[in-house]
């Protein structure tokens, strides 16, 4: 693997953040590290400007005045009617990169003025020439740093790329070590004095230019397997947008991906596959798998935990993964979403007969199937129509529930769903129907005859028992009882041979 | 079906005239007057406790106690004050239990209605009914309201007569005052003529009850009614329990909704009665003319009520018709069984007595006898069960269900239903599945036949077969 930040003097970085860092140069939508001081988040965004021979400038968002930004008016101009303002070499005008560092260090009023500048690149609705807007600040949730403040949550939703630097001691040794021996341009400044320049810094200018080409030309390759992947990924948008759907329910609705943040998702994905496939071309860098290469992705564009708010990041990152790992098989098969829907469909859908054929019937992965199970086993709902198929289909194909979870499904079966007493009473009108509903609930089997209780009491609780209704919930009790009996019969029960001697059936026994 | 309601009218007052006074008597409404206009159904709503749960009574007393029911020259005076609802008790009374009835009798009796009444006007109306009415009592009541004491009085009388002679009570209530004073010597004692001269100082406005009247007088506080419940109660047994019918009246058709519990007979009854009067209008709901109503309830020998109809804020409460399904289940299966190691002695001998084993020892022996007996039965009996149990599986639910029959197998047998919570204990795969082919061989059947005795295993809940 190729590390290009270790040849800008930038050391420890995983090369998936190091992704991250070329995906955000490449589309341009704006990145925030977050990290402790020395983490080398300045010099990052210093070296990249200066290999890539970008004019750049980095502003401290917390003693910055609004005029070093935008410059002073000019007054010549606004005798004339024009609002100008005069350029200086601090000013924003001609930059191409800039870097907001302490940007949870701005006040809030000010906060608002960096907003517009990340948002559109543009300042007292002036164009700019900045292409690149990174920022950087020390963590809120942490209480070595008293002077920030709580970041909007517009401005927060303004970054695309959430990446927390490492520190030196979350380092390999190695690198920890490079990382002692470096000198870059702030380090020793009066060494030069008295040696050449050039020999006392670690990266030289002209390494550093070097690199620099080498981004260029990835970045290049990049743009070009982006606009191909966007083609080929043409589903990736109903992909997200499933997501979202089972993130916020996975996350009991702490976590909304809204859709601007769906939209960085969507571009970062697209950005780092070609990234990490430009890379494999032009640096012989091995491609990963990317379905491992989403995930990683996705988690950094989710803004989880940069406020001091409550919110255990670890724990909502988790969930997150969770939800990725269940629909990973969109990435691995090569954006087929048939499996996508079909884990959708389970964890979205209300109705348990759904449910329960999705779980018996399709080829889910085993962490599909156990997330299910334990969902339906933990949850509150009623699932005692699904947990008596569901044991009714094990019965005949041992393993189709998980084991440890055998028991507690059986205790999910209620006493009261074994018998149409769980049936509300008809209120007015639909009493019109209780011969129908009766002829219903009267079925040949069983498993039927729970179908049956199942869906009667589903239309009941909803007051929606007409003619209509009844129609289909007759079809439907038809259907799923064939299909779970077409399961069940699929694997007959395999039962000792039967002896002379003689036992009642069961339908003789005295009810 | 008859009902009445009561029909609200002022008459001019006997004794002042220019006052009126509240009169009512109870008058025959039609269905249409109940439903279409909001004619309070007194009649059938009627409170035999006390309750009004109409409101009816307190509607009347919130319209008469409104700013605009006073006349306001009187009200500025003290001459009308607000109306409460007029106390009742159970013991020694004849009123009418019923609040409004209640409530109406006393307005007759303690209200005057008139218009446009000035003060002056109703003070010389006192004063000319106090010259009519002038005798010793009302004089002798006016003397002692002016004077405070028994001296006061006395020097009151002398100066009207100096030859006088009073020295107590009993001596004042012998001399016929009224013919020492006159009205007209209480002249300047206004309130006392009011007080003397009318027989109440609480005055309305006539058009006061219009606000719970319809133009006929009839007792109304709503423009209509629109729910009722008609119920069969008459003919009720165990058979035939009650049928009833909630009613919604949207206009000049009624639909009646029937409650049935799971009853055949009752339900057969209901559609007899949707075929006979809803013209095909539905089976068990149907819909007839507003005006077939008191024939239907007649011929049905039914009972109308309004346990919907509330006047007064609050939560209005709308009853619902509700009919319960047919009772059907899913056959459930459990294996009880009533010897136990804390069982009496007796009852462990008993079992024992039955295989004739050894009935002497301890209590710890007669159990461990018993769980021997257990494991000698249990694999005598194994292969039965195994035929029984390998011809079909069950599942085990962990909730208990009352209704559950005993697994029909080792039917008659004394200790069946120990033997087959050893063979579910044996046989369960996961807990849950019960089938002949998974067997745990890991505890020795005496061992888990006093395990079980012993309560240290149980086998909780039911089983349903598998299919």
């Amino acid at each position: 693997m190729t590390s290009l930040l270790k040849q800008l003097g930038i050391y420890g970085w995983k090369q998936e953040d190091e992704n991250l860092v070329l995906s955000s140069l490449l589309t341009g939508d704006p990145l925030l590290m977050i990290g402790a001081h020395g983490a080398a988040k300045t010099h990052i965004a210093y070296k990249m400007a200066q290999a890539l021979a970008k004019r750049f400038i980095a502003y401290d968002a917390s003693k910055a005045l609004f005029e070093d930004v935008l410059g002073f008016p000019n007054v010549e101009s606004l005798k004339n009617g024009r609002v100008e303002y005069v350029p200086s070499a601090v000013t924003v005008w001609d930059k191409q990169f800039i870097l907001v560092d302490e940007i949870n260090r701005a006040l809030p009023e000010l906060q608002a003025k960096w907003l517009e500048i990340i948002r559109s690149r543009k300042i007292m609705g002036f164009p700019t020439e900045v292409k690149w807007v990174w920022a950087a600040m020390n963590p809120s949730t942490d209480s070595r740093y008293n002077g920030t403040q709580i970041m909007d949550a517009a401005l927060i939703g303004r970054f695309s790329i959430f990446l927390y630097p490492p520190e030196a001691l979350d380092m390999e040794e190695d690198d920890r070590i490079r990382v002692v021996e470096h000198i870059n341009g702030d380090d020793a400044p009066s060494l030069g004095e008295w040696v050449e320049s050039a020999t006392s810094r670690t990266v030289s200018q002209a390494q550093t230019g070097e690199t620099g080409q080498r981004v260029a030309q990835v970045l290049t390759r990049a743009a070009g397997h982006f606009v191909r992947l966007r083609a080929q990924f043409d589903t990736l948008g109903t992909f997200l947008s499933r997501l979202s759907v089972l993130v916020m329910k996975e996350t009991d609705g702490k976590v909304k991906l809204d859709g601007r943040r769906l939209g960085f998702m969507y571009r970062n994905l697209l950005a780092f596959r070609a990234v990490e496939m430009a890379r494999n071309e032009a640096l012989g860098d091995e491609l990963p798998v990317f379905s491992e290469s989403a995930k990683r992705v996705i988690l950094a564009s989710i803004p989880v935990g940069i406020n001091q708010d409550g919110i255990n990041k670890e724990e909502f990152l988790h969930k997150v993964e969770i939800c990725l790992d269940l629909l990973a098989d969109y990435f691995r098969n090569g954006s087929d979403l048939t499996r996508t829907e079909t884990i959708y469909r389970l964890f979205t859908c209300s109705d348990l007969l759904e449910k329960t054929r999705i779980l018996l019937t399709e080829n889910l992965s085993e962490l599909a199937k156990s997330n299910a199970w334990n969902d339906l086993a933990e949850g509150d709902r009623d699932i005692s129509v699904l947990a008596y198929v569901a044991l009714q289909v094990e019965a005949h194909r041992p393993g189709t529930v998980p084991v440890e979870l055998l028991e507690k499904l059986a205790g999910r079966i209620g006493s009261s769903s074994l018998s149409s007493a769980s049936v509300p009473l008809l209120k007015n009108e639909s009493i019109e129907h209780l011969d129908e509903v009766n002829r219903l609930l009267d079925q040949p089997s069983d498993l039927e005859q729970m179908i049956a209780f199942h869906r009667v009491r589903e239309l009941a609780d909803r007051g929606q028992i007409t003619a209509e209704a009844l129609g289909r919930v007759r079809k439907s009790i038809r259907q799923d009882a064939q299909e779970f009996k077409r399961l069940v019969q699929a694997a007959p029960v395999q039962t000792e041979p039967v002896a002379t001697v003689a036992t009642p059936a069961l339908s003789e026994v005295e009810v | 079906m008859k009902i009445t309601t009561q029909k609200l009218r002022l008459e001019a007052d006997k004794e002042v005239q220019g006052l009126r006074r509240l009169r009512f008597n109870p008058v025959e409404v039609t269905v249409e007057d109940v439903f279409l206009r909001g004619i309070h159904p007194h009649s059938v709503v009627r409170a035999g406790n006390q309750h009004d749960y109409t409101g009816m009574a307190d509607t009347i007393l919130a319209k008469l106690n409104e700013p605009t029911a006073y006349l306001p020259e009187l009200k500025a005076h003290n001459l009308g004050h607000e109306v409460a609802a007029p106390s009742y008790s159970i013991y020694g009374c004849n009123d009418t239990p019923d609040p409004v009835d209640r409530l109406l009798k006393y307005l007759a009796e303690n209200i005057y209605f008139a218009d446009d009444l000035t003060y002056e006007r109703l003070l010389a109306m006192a004063i000319e009914r106090l010259r009519r009415i002038w005798d010793g009592a009302v004089a002798r009541n006016m003397l002692g309201n002016v004077a405070r004491d028994f001296a006061s009085m006395r020097e009151m009388l002398k100066r009207k007569n100096p030859d006088i002679k009073v020295t107590s009570y009993a001596e004042l209530d012998e001399i016929d005052v009224s013919r020492l004073f006159t009205v007209d010597d209480f002249l300047t004692e206004e309130q006392l003529l009011l007080s003397f001269g009318l027989e109440s100082r609480n005055f309305r406005r006539t058009d006061a009850i219009q606000a719970f009247t319809d133009e006929e007088g009839r007792l109304r506080a709503t423009p209509r009614i629109e729910r009722c419940q008609v119920s069969w109660g008459y003919e009720r047994s165990g058979k035939m329990p009650l049928i009833a019918y909630q009613c919604h009246v949207p206009g000049r058709q009624i639909r009646w909704m029937p409650s049935m519990s799971d009853n055949a007979r009752q339900r057969e009854k209901t559609r007899d009665v949707a075929r006979r009067w809803g013209k095909r209008s539905g089976r068990y709901c149907f819909t007839s003319d507003l005006a077939d109503m008191p024939t239907i309830i007649e011929e049905l020998r039914m009972r109308l009520s309004f346990p919907d109809l509330k006047y007064t804020g609050g939560e209005k409460t709308e009853s619902e018709a509700t009919a319960q399904v047919r009772q059907k289940a899913v056959l459930t299966f459990d294996a009880p069984f009533r010897i136990k190691a804390d069982s009496s002695n007796e009852a462990i001998k008993d079992m024992l007595r039955r295989f004739d084993r050894k009935l002497t020892g301890r209590k710890e022996d007669l159990v461990q006898r018993l769980a021997e007996l257990m494991a000698d039965q249990y694999a005598m009996k194994a292969p039965e069960m195994d035929q029984f149990f390998g011809a079909r599986q069950f599942i085990r639910l962990t909730h208990e269900r009352t209704e559950s029959k005993r697994l029909p197998v080792l039917q008659g047998h004394p200790m069946a239903g120990h033997l087959l919570t050893m063979y579910c204990v044996r046989h369960m795969r996961g807990n849950v599945v019960l089938e002949a082919k998974h067997e745990n061989t890991s505890v020795n059947l005496p061992d888990l036949a006093e395990a079980i005795l012993a309560g240290r295993v149980r086998l909780n809940g039911c089983f349903v077969a598998v299919e």
